[in-house]
């Protein structure tokens, strides 16, 4: 305050100075007052002080967004029930809460709680930026409710490090219409079998998959297809640390490779759009929601496209994602977290798991809840949440120095000649270098 | 001879009509469709067979704009951040071109403006962690003053070279004899200086302005509180995490356009206007 | 062509501290609320930058921070990759700045005529620098959209193309879609700075050019650009700073693709700090980054020096 005060004072006095210097000797100064610059700082009185903790929220809901009506109604229903708490909340979009949260945690001035994404979360631990969490929430009666593999997601180390507050599991979408004029009456369950309706789906003159070879979404499809062919970019070791074990071990090395094949194999067959490596997820979403992609792998947001274009939109349904040997889908898990240096910890989790309970959730998350009490309703919820089991997320590693290769790797596949193989072992070795740099490489490739 | 050049100033002037039909159209073609966009109703926002016009217009996403949300504190946030920092950096410029244009052979001070651009080559990337923490310490976080300041010092190397190179065309003896009739440093530059270099001042005075209407990263970087954010900073409100608005997004978009283009018409007028009547007290 | 007051002061300015601060004081007066925010703000950032880079500084292995002198830096060029984005990067700033000089000359004579809807067409070339970047960039990648993108629809209607190009998305045409948008959203900077400096020009000057029968090329040759000499080259030496400088525009049109073909430094510095966490490498590159800044500045110099002495 006070600075701020001093501040608009030297403002007024460079301009005040100007208007008065600028005047010649010989001729009179106009000496009129221009000494206020209109700041009129109203005194804030000071209210006399109860004893409420005020907890900065920094969230993505927009207030004046009518999907979250409810979560704001929420809030001011927390506060109502918590006479000691009053949660403030801001809205921060999450691409610029990634790195606002690194910029202010770092200097020790964090929010008390804030959206965060899951592939965050081990980067922020390591950043040492996560209180545990474990023992509040072994505590909290409902844990139970919550699945575990969500628990997991949100754990490093084993420690619990966010607590989740709503869902987004990916599911294969297809347009029925164009498979039923196609005579495609199941959804595929495996790979050979997408490749195989593929050939028929040609002939409607659309792309009868799609993929996207750029940005956020696209590694997240890849790590999905090492699962799906039953491998992953990193296992955990014996000593706790993590390895890419492709290199060393050539049954694992095989499942990435098909994984490459398949990506090679949809450019050549025309399966996927020919333009799909530069396809971000705006353009996937799009292309899909105009029915001129067939089929694709996708979240719940989806249907926020019906709006937009409600003709392609109507047959769209929901199945479970083909694999190769292994079912397996992308989840994502939007979390609360609070923060090392927040001095408001114990108030932030009473928050967050009161967010979580059954009773919240029914209010503010009916589709996509992670509590397992809140009975899911319509094609969307339902659809997506039923795949709960086969959901996985990022492997407990720094993700920031792999992402950018796992989406070369792509693009690689898809726009050079390089053999899957060579491919494969070339992503292999960038991670195991990310987690060298970053001390989470495991010296002791297990036999 | 003189019907052809009579001739050839007709041709000439119809080329320059061709040409500036053909900018204008590489100008305003993106944000004619933002336009387009902005009036579609939702279901042809995006089609398969994109067009310019739409035969169902609306303003239902400038009423969700302008009305239902916070879009109308973030412009008055915006032009109150813009214009301070405008009216500052232009003011402490305006005395760093003079002295680096007019005094270049005190030492140091050509050292100086060599060191202003020096100094705004660091990439703003590198400077979001010690910038916050400034703020912070300064206990400016959540204030316009953050922004300001900030917004300032990007502008100075700027604004100030620019003044310098203009103010390096202006004759120096005008000054001389204005010295002599007993006029200070400040009076020569706010009597003299100024109304010769009135387009320069708009010029950079523009670039101030729209350098602190557009940023981005600092502005949210350095505001948390919804009713000091800025503009740029709040349009991705408008983004969700995978979908966008499009309609509500170029509707804020024209919003944010349209202002200061009006703004800037305005100031040409008045400009030129004082040009002319300069010229022919002069 | 100093001007003679400070000449004078100049011969005894070392004997008399107390007429060395009259004569001097004000200089130094006048700049120094320039050089307090620069200090705070560029400065110290700045310098702090610069002992980073010898430091392994890695937000994610907090333990590992230590002083490695040179280290970065040598892992920084002894990466190949690392020449392909300068030279990228070059591309990039040099294609933005003469292709945004091109255009904002033009304009600004075009603008300066005594033609009808002056105002009219002022407005509408000034637009483009005002639309935020972020809406810029989204809006150009929806317009350049092979599938559903308007422009290739319209090429392909009128039938310059036979079918639509992927002009962000093939190694080829990126670079160069890339630039010409940066240019359309800077050129009209270039435009109103122009014009300011056009404007100084006295019409009797042109006229009286026109009547001993210069024709319009010896006009531009021999007036417009000398006398625009000064403005231009102080922003295109600031352009060549910001657009070297620059990472959103290519992010948001391109993420540095496809398979790093518009990739520069900038991006590059980015990546490694806020999404690796390397924040001491990401140091090392922002100064070298600096310094070939500083060398293209001081060729530049030397160039025009030497154009000015011959």
């Amino acid at each position: 305050m006070k600075l701020k005060r001093r501040y608009s004072l030297l403002v007024g006095f460079f301009l005040t100075s100007s208007l008065l210097l600028s005047a010649c000797g010989s001729s009179g100064p106009s000496s009129s007052e221009t000494n206020k610059s209109g700041t009129n700082n109203t005194k804030e009185n000071s209210v006399e002080k109860q004893e409420k903790v005020v907890l900065d929220l920094w969230w993505s809901m927009s207030a004046n967004n009518e999907e979250h009506k409810n979560h704001y109604a929420a809030i001011e229903k927390f506060n109502q029930e918590h006479p000691n708490i009053e949660v403030k909340p801001q809205s921060i979009p999450l691409e610029q809460a990634k790195d606002k949260i690194i910029t202010s945690a770092n200097a020790g001035n964090p929010p008390d709680v804030a959206d965060v994404l899951n592939e965050w979360l081990v980067s922020y631990h390591r950043m040492g930026i996560l209180p545990d969490l474990t023992e509040d929430i072994n505590k909290w009666e409902e844990k139970e409710k919550i699945p575990q593999n969500i628990w997991d997601t949100l754990s490093v180390d084993g420690k619990i490090v966010a607590v989740p507050s709503e869902l987004g599991i990916r599911a294969f979408l297809y347009h029925e219409d164009i498979l039923k004029a196609a005579g495609v009456t199941e959804p595929p369950k495996t790979w050979d079998e997408l490749l195989e309706l593929s050939a028929k789906l040609k002939e409607q003159g659309v792309a009868p998959f799609g993929i996207s070879g750029q940005s956020a979404r696209a590694p997240q499809e890849l790590i999905v297809y090492f699962w799906q062919s039953g491998t992953d970019i990193a296992h955990q070791m014996p000593d706790g640390k993590y390895r890419n074990l492709w290199a060393e071990n050539p049954e694992e090395l095989q499942k990435a490779v098909e994984v490459y094949k398949l990506y090679k194999t949809m450019l050549k067959d025309g399966v996927i759009n020919k333009d799909s490596a530069s396809w971000g997820y705006r353009e996937l979403d799009t292309n899909f929601a105009q029915g001129r992609v067939a089929t694709t792998v996708n979240g719940p947001w989806i249907k926020n496209y019906e709006a937009e274009q409600p003709e392609s939109m109507k047959d769209v349904q929901i199945a479970a994602p083909p694999y190769n040997t292994v079912p397996a889908t992308f989840m994502e898990v939007g979390s609360f977290a609070t923060f090392e240096g927040s001095e408001h910890k114990k108030e932030a989790i009473t928050f967050m798991t009161w967010w979580l309970s059954e009773e919240t959730q029914k209010l503010v998350n009916p589709g996509r809840s992670p509590n397992t009490g809140v009975v899911q309703d319509g094609k969307w919820g339902e659809g997506f949440n039923k795949l709960l089991d086969q959901g996985r997320s990022f492997p407990g590693i720094s993700m920031g120095g792999i992402i950018q290769p796992m989406i070369d790797s792509i693009q690689k596949s898809l726009l050079t000649e390089e053999s899957p193989e060579e491919i494969a072992l070339w992503l292999g070795e960038q991670i195991n270098n990310s987690l060298k740099e970053n001390g989470e490489l495991s010296e002791s490739p297990a036999k | 001879m003189f019907k052809s050049r009579k001739r050839q100033k007709l041709i000439l002037k119809i080329i320059t009509y061709i040409m500036l039909i053909f900018f204008s159209i590489y100008a305003i073609f993106p944000v004619l469709w933002m336009f387009s966009t902005s009036i579609k109703p939702d279901s042809e926002v995006r089609t398969e067979d994109p067009t310019f016009i739409t035969m169902n217009p609306t303003v239902e996403h400038y009423q969700s704009v302008l009305i239902e949300s916070e879009f109308g504190t973030y412009l008055k946030n915006s032009a109150y951040v813009s214009t301070m920092t405008t009216l500052i950096s232009m003011f402490i410029a305006l005395l760093a071109a003079y002295t680096l244009s007019r005094m270049s052979k005190t030492p140091g001070i050509r050292a100086i403006g060599i060191g202003m651009l020096i100094a705004q080559m660091t990439p703003v990337v590198m400077l979001i962690i010690p910038l916050y923490v400034f703020m912070m310490k300064a206990n400016l976080l959540d204030t316009y003053a953050s922004m300001i300041i900030t917004y300032t010092t990007f502008t100075i190397p700027v604004v100030t070279w620019m003044l310098k190179s203009f103010f390096d065309s202006i004759p120096i003896d005008m000054e001389e004899s204005a010295f002599i009739d007993g006029c200070t440093r400040f009076g020569v530059i706010f009597r003299i200086i100024l109304p010769i270099s009135l387009p320069a001042l708009v010029a950079t005075g523009l670039y101030a302005f729209v350098h602190a209407w557009s940023e981005f990263v600092l502005g949210y970087t350095f505001i948390s509180d919804d009713s000091l954010r800025t503009l740029t900073p709040g349009l991705s409100l408008l983004m969700g995490l995978w979908t966008v608005d499009w309609g509500r997004l170029m509707a804020a978009s024209v919003v944010i356009v349209v202002p200061v283009a009006i703004g800037f018409v305005y100031l040409q007028k008045l400009i030129i206007e004082g040009l002319t009547a300069g010229s022919t007290k002069g | 062509m100093q001007p003679r007051l400070e000449e004078e002061s100049r011969l005894n300015l070392s004997y008399r501290p107390k007429k060395y601060i009259k004569k001097h004081g004000v200089a130094y007066l006048f700049m120094l609320p320039a050089i307090f925010f620069l200090i705070i703000l560029f400065v110290l950032p700045f310098i702090e930058v610069f002992k980073m880079s010898f430091y392994s500084v890695n937000l994610l292995n907090p333990e590992a921070e230590a002083f490695i002198f040179l280290d970065n830096f040598i892992s920084a060029l002894s990466d190949p990759t690392f020449y392909q984005y300068l030279y990228q990067g070059l591309i990039w700033t040099f294609g933005s700045v003469i292709g945004e000089y091109i255009v904002g000359i033009v304009t600004a004579i075009l603008l300066n005529q005594n033609i009808r809807g002056k105002t009219f067409f002022r407005a509408i070339i000034f637009i483009p620098w005002l639309v935020p970047i972020v809406v810029a960039a989204m809006t150009w990648r929806w317009i350049l959209n092979p599938d559903f993108g308007i422009f290739n629809v319209m090429l392909v209607k009128v039938g310059i193309l036979d079918e639509s190009i992927n002009w962000l998305g093939t190694a080829g045409t990126a670079m160069l879609a890339v630039i010409f948008v940066n240019v359309w959203r800077t050129f009209p900077f270039y435009t109103v700075t122009l014009l300011a400096g056009l404007q100084s020009i006295p019409k009797e000057i042109l006229e009286a050019a026109e009547i001993d029968g210069a024709g319009i090329w010896q006009r531009f040759w021999y007036i417009i650009l000398p006398s625009l000499k000064g403005v231009s080259a102080v922003i295109i030496i600031l352009h060549v700073i910001w657009t070297f400088n620059n990472f959103d525009f290519i992010w948001l049109l391109t993420e540095g693709g496809p398979l790093h073909a518009t990739e520069t430094l900038a991006i590059t510095t980015y990546l490694e700090a806020f999404e690796k966490y390397h924040f001491g490498q990401a140091s090392a590159l922002s100064s070298i980054m600096i310094l070939i800044l500083i060398g293209i500045i001081i060729a530049y110099f030397k160039v025009e020096k030497k154009q000015n002495n011959g």
